[in-house]
């Protein structure tokens, strides 16, 4: 059964209404969209702890040709693990202040198991294996995002074969 | 007399910050192991054998994940780039 691929780098919003009319087919029972946003962190100061300094946007870096053939990469891997019909992923970049959408990713498929789970494979993928970054820019100073061992754990449960 | 082709070496994110500059362009004579192209231009300068010992680094070449034992053929693009933060 093909799948339908959608894979866009962009630095301007996406409508998650839009995307989702796009998705939505006669033979899917199932929708579902993620969407990440900037949430307002704050980073506390050692030397002061009641003085914070608050987010005032993520930099999003990447590395233009190999991001968009990543992302596509690993689209198709979540469409010959799951039954899927509809693949969108959307990641934006430049500069993004609290509050902004930053990713989507939009499943359609016939039933909803499969949906939520190449949802949750494919963030798990986004975080580790495509090249992008993220520059957190605070009040008073900016700091590069450092990777999680906890994102690269979350890999581990889509390796084993199903 | 056949001329060498060109090997691009891209630098993202932090390590490009710290390295100064985003790209390298260089000649290989032969096909070369990633950590001794790294290894060859940690040797150009204490700023770039900084940069690049200081974090861990993820290794792409031709936009395809390699790792520091793959080789690097005269004329391929690498990148060099920290663990992505993505998503």
């Amino acid at each position: 059964m093909m799948t339908w691929i959608n894979c866009r780098i962009q630095v301007e919003d996406f409508s998650l209404t839009e995307e989702y009319q796009t998705l939505v087919r006669q033979d899917c029972g199932a929708v579902v969209l993620f969407s990440g946003l900037v949430r307002d962190q704050f980073k506390p100061d050692t030397d002061n702890s009641t003085n914070v300094d608050r987010l005032q946007a993520l930099e999003l870096e990447h590395y233009p040709g190999m991001t968009e053939r990543s992302i596509t990469t690993i689209a198709e891997q979540a469409a010959r693990r799951f039954d899927l019909r509809a693949v969108t992923i959307i990641h934006r970049v430049g500069v993004l202040p609290v509050g902004e959408q930053i990713v989507l990713v939009g499943i359609a498929a016939p039933h909803r198991r499969d949906a939520f789970a190449a949802c949750e494979m494919l963030m798990d993928y986004l975080k580790n294996e495509v090249p992008l970054w993220k520059k957190a820019h605070f009040h008073q100073s900016a700091e590069w995002v450092e990777a999680k061992a906890a994102d690269k754990n979350a890999l581990q449960r889509w390796e084993q074969p199903k | 007399m056949n001329q060498a082709p060109v090997t691009e070496v891209l630098f993202f994110a932090s390590l490009r910050e710290a390295m100064q500059i985003g790209n390298l362009k260089l000649t290989l004579t032969k096909p070369v192991e990633v950590k001794d192209l790294i290894l060859m231009i940690a040797g150009q300068s204490a700023l770039f054998a900084a940069a690049l010992t200081e974090r861990e680094l993820l290794v792409a070449i031709n936009e395809q994940l390699a790792s520091q034992q793959s080789m690097v053929q005269p004329g391929d693009t690498i990148a060099l780039f920290p663990p992505v933060t993505g998503g």
